[in-house]
């Protein structure tokens, strides 16, 4: 009898207990993207991206045509942070907003620009936030404004950018979590960047059924963050590869150089006859997909020097030069001319880093830190400005393994090269 | 004749030299039983032996042969009525097989209920009693609940002696024993309880039978009577006595020193004690190639577990922990749930009653009704329930896969016992989601650790742990791996066969 009495008010205790968290999936609206901008006056401006998923119902329905709706909606609320400028949406929305799906995360340049150090906490503080989420900047604009823009081969911008993100060859989902550890590491921080890019060319729609080129969102590049965690600066669409290939995070780059028409095929011609200095003549394309990088740091005196070896591995993807090559030197002389032409453009970058930015976003300090941490506590406290003086060594070495589909080109002859 | 029962309540009725006197008796006991058949055989105006037997029951061409004929030729020799002159009578039904004489009222009367041929003869105060029994029974028929793609054919029915022959077939050893009993005041049902001798430890077949002999009930119906009866825990929702109607998992049980009951008029047989793992497995398990059974066992075990989880798990995600889902998913299901008016427990359950609802009538209902019911159920619930908007489609595809789910048990009835923890387990997830579920499942797993039946516990061989013994259970090894017996069942012998030398 006692322990029934036992069993019965446990049982009870479960249903009084009065906080339930039961939420039906249609009282709460998912938040998938988050925006933040800084207005003149100082407060905040949050924009939501929101799922509509009546409109994703009717669309689905008519077969992949838009419903007369689009999948989402924006919605924006002004407040002191990020909790603030939640509440005060919230009265707007008959929904709750749930952000455990808030995937994609935008940050306005101005933002950017004063500091982003008082809106990230909440990012990692809340326990309903996920830390694997994308952190964008907005190049030359607002988070409203790109978060506004509707996306054509998606139903959502928000999903749309995380998918540009993950196709650019750096790591899916993880930018904010990456920012957290950069920033806590070596000071600075990095994260993608986002444009808002119009159409190369401007076409009219002339009947309703044309499909021209719109505006529509891109990848820029990556902002580069200094120990303020204030933006310092950009890096292009082909310049950030080199930051992730040097912190051994790039999946896959395509990489375009010219070949010298001087360089066609000589019977006999060592590697190294390709390299001379190539400015005009035809491409070649190489695709890589496997990196790896090594970075030695050396210490001669107080100061290291660092040696960086990167090697990757790839194919030709497109020949366009007279180059035969069905014959392995031929594929050597690519080789040759496209590390050569690569250890340049990475110095390129790797320069304006050091003396532009004077941020380490490669991870060297962090190196040291690994390889010498005696030598890293007296070096670390003014390692921003050691850092834009180190002298560094960087090699690139690739390694070709094929030439697609053909050895010889297709085409009958080329202008210059071996029949 | 009842001055005598009264006199001496003690001592048994006997019978008297009288034949008239005798067949008063006998026709005051079987009054208006009209059933009970009178052959009186009268030579010279004289009645000098009365056949008595169940209509239907007796085999009335071998009768006729073996007991009437010489009977009468007798008679017609011997004019005189000799006395006791049992062994000469007795003599001329030689070609019966089984004949046997009773002095006793009482014993005549359950031998004539059993179906043999009660033979009153004049002068003398015993019966002879012809075993020649012939009841209408159906032939050997294919397992209707167990199917097998290869492996025997044949399965148990509702004669005893035909059942007992099908073990003895298979076991041609004397070390398998067939102990008889009989229980129930008013049905007086033949058991018996099989076992092999070396192999079973006495000790189950002395609590299998000391249970079997403390019930008291006045007629046993099925075999389903005695598993109540016999149970350790009858408040638990699992069965812990195993059941089968085929000859092959019988004697194979039976080799793993478990006991067996079989019941007469049941073509269920049952099998004592029972692992959770056992009812998991399936004849088929062993016929296949072990690689492939594996296959099919995880196959089982994944349906079988998500019969059991998947509604709640659905109810707990989309409620409580919503950002576990991807998020493509959480869009698809929340556009799809848009407008259904109910919550997703009430929703589950309502599509779980009904489910089972149509289980039920579509087991219930006569054949020729049986496609109206699953036409009606896939209409209402597959198609205008969803149109009208009343309930979302993840919840039909979530409550049709479990349904499926819950039919791949091997064991029917082991899966009706996850079948109605299922709701339990939903309302747990409705209102304290992951938490709900987790608790559920502790309290449940809990109680089948804690469950022992006959002894042997119910994880057996995971907890607790037997080693040597895993290879039958989430993997099907190969067969020359499958040697040791479970420490439990087996008594001295642990192996079943010598490890192979190669």
């Amino acid at each position: 009898m006692f322990k029934k009495i036992i069993v019965l008010s446990v049982a009870l205790s479960l249903v009084l207990t009065g906080c339930w968290d039961r939420q039906e999936l249609n009282d709460q609206a998912i938040i998938l993207g988050w925006g933040m901008d800084l207005l003149e006056d100082g407060r905040y401006l949050a924009t939501a991206n929101l799922v509509l998923p009546l409109a994703s119902k009717s669309g689905g329905q008519q077969g992949g045509e838009q419903g007369g709706r689009s999948g989402f909606m924006t919605e924006s609320a002004y407040g002191k942070n990020n909790r603030d400028a939640e509440q005060n949406m919230q009265r707007k929305l008959s929904r709750v907003l749930f952000p455990g799906h808030r995937r994609n995360i935008f940050i306005g340049e101005k933002l950017a620009e004063q500091g982003v150090f008082s809106i990230l906490d909440e990012y990692g503080r809340s326990p309903m936030v996920r830390p694997r989420a994308n952190i964008f900047v907005v190049r030359k604009g607002t988070a409203q404004e790109a978060m506004s823009l509707a996306y054509q081969l998606e139903t959502n911008p928000a999903v749309a950018v995380q998918k540009i993100q993950e196709k650019s060859g750096a790591p899916i989902s993880r930018s904010l979590l990456d920012f957290f550890i950069s920033a806590n590491g070596t000071g600075c921080g990095i994260m993608p960047a986002l444009t808002i890019l119009p159409p190369e060319v401007k076409i009219d729609k002339k009947s309703k059924n044309d499909s021209p080129p719109q505006t529509t969102l891109g990848l820029y590049g990556a902002a580069v963050f200094n120990g303020q965690l204030k933006l310092a600066g950009y890096l292009k669409y082909d310049e950030f590869w080199v930051r992730l290939w040097i912190t051994n995070l790039l999946a896959f780059r395509t990489f375009t150089t010219i070949i010298n028409a001087v360089d066609e095929d000589k019977p006999g011609g060592a590697a190294e006859d390709a390299l001379s200095g190539a400015s005009r003549g035809k491409t070649v394309t190489v695709s890589v997909d496997t990196f790896k990088s090594d970075i030695t740091p050396i210490f001669t005196g107080d100061l290291p020097r660092f040696r960086i070896l990167l090697k990757g591995k790839g194919y030709i993807e497109e020949n366009n030069s007279p180059l035969n090559l069905s014959k392995p030197a031929n594929v050597k002389k690519v080789e040759a001319r496209m590390n050569q032409y690569l250890e340049k453009e990475i110095q390129k970058v790797v320069t304006k880093v050091q003396k532009d930015f004077k941020c380490d976003i490669f991870g060297l300090g962090d190196t040291i830190h690994r390889r010498h941490p005696y030598r890293w506590k007296k070096l670390s406290a003014d390692w921003n400005t050691i850092f834009p003086d180190l002298d560094l060594d960087i090699t690139v070495k690739l390694d070709l393994t094929g030439t697609g589909l053909t050895g010889e080109s297709l085409l009958p002859t080329r202008e210059g090269g071996d029949k | 004749m009842e001055q005598e029962t009264t006199y001496k309540p003690e001592e048994p009725e006997m019978l008297y030299p009288d034949l008239a006197y005798n067949l008063e008796r006998m026709q005051l006991e079987f009054l208006n039983c009209s059933d009970i058949m009178y052959r009186n055989c009268s030579i010279g105006g004289l009645n000098r032996a009365t056949l008595i037997y169940v209509d239907g029951m007796c085999d009335v061409q071998a009768v006729d042969e073996f007991v009437l004929q010489p009977l009468i030729e007798h008679f017609r020799r011997s004019s005189m009525v000799d006395e006791g002159r049992a062994v000469e009578l007795k003599g001329i039904f030689i070609p019966t097989l089984k004949i046997r004489i009773v002095y006793q009222t009482k014993e005549v009367i359950k031998a004539v209920l059993r179906g043999e041929t009660a033979i009153f003869t004049e002068g003398n105060a015993f019966v002879m009693l012809a075993d020649l029994i012939k009841m209408e029974k159906r032939a050997i028929e294919e397992a209707t609940s167990e199917k097998v793609v290869r492996g025997p054919r044949d399965a148990f029915m509702e004669t005893l002696r035909t059942n007992t022959s099908l073990l003895r077939r298979r076991l041609r050893s004397s070390k398998l024993k067939l102990e008889s009993m009989t229980l129930g005041s008013i049905s007086e049902t033949d058991i018996v309880i099989g076992y092999m001798e070396g192999i079973v430890k006495e000790s189950l077949v002395k609590e299998v039978r000391a249970r079997l002999q403390k019930i008291q009930i006045d007629g046993i119906i099925h075999s389903s009577n005695i598993e109540e009866f016999i149970e350790d825990d009858v408040f638990s929702p699992f069965p812990q006595i195993q059941n089968t109607e085929r000859p092959d998992v019988a004697v194979s049980s039976l080799l793993e020193g478990k006991v067996i009951i079989i019941t007469d008029n049941t073509p269920f047989v049952l099998i004592v004690p029972m692992t959770y793992w056992s009812g998991l497995q399936a004849a088929d398990d062993y016929t296949d190639r072990f690689m492939y059974a594996t296959f099919v066992r995880w196959i089982r075990y994944t349906f079988v577990h998500t019969s059991l989880l998947l509604p709640s798990l659905y109810v707990a995600l989309t409620t409580f922990h919503l950002q576990v889902i991807p998020t493509p998913l959480v869009v698809s299901i929340a556009s799809a749930r848009e407008g259904v008016p109910l919550p997703a427990v009430i929703e589950a359950l309502i599509m779980e009653f009904i489910f089972e609802g149509l289980r039920e009538a579509g087991l219930r209902l006569p054949q020729q009704v049986g496609p109206a019911v699953s036409i009606a159920g896939a209409l209402v619930i597959g198609q205008a329930v969803v149109a009208a908007g009343i309930i979302s489609t993840p919840m039909v595809i979530i409550v049709s896969l479990t349904g499926i789910a819950s039919f791949a048990f091997p064991l029917y009835n082991l899966g009706a016992a996850y079948r109605m923890l299922r709701f339990p387990l939903l309302v747990a997830a409705g209102i304290l989601g992951f938490y709900g579920i987790v608790l559920f499942l502790i309290a449940l797993s809990v109680h089948m650790v804690t469950l022992k039946p006959f002894g042997v516990p119910y994880m057996a061989p995971y907890a607790p742990m037997s080693t040597g013994n895993l290879n039958d259970v989430l993997v099907r090894a190969p067969k020359p791996r499958m040697r040791k017996l479970l420490p439990w069942l087996a008594k001295g012998k642990s192996e079943r066969f010598p490890k192979r030398t190669k």
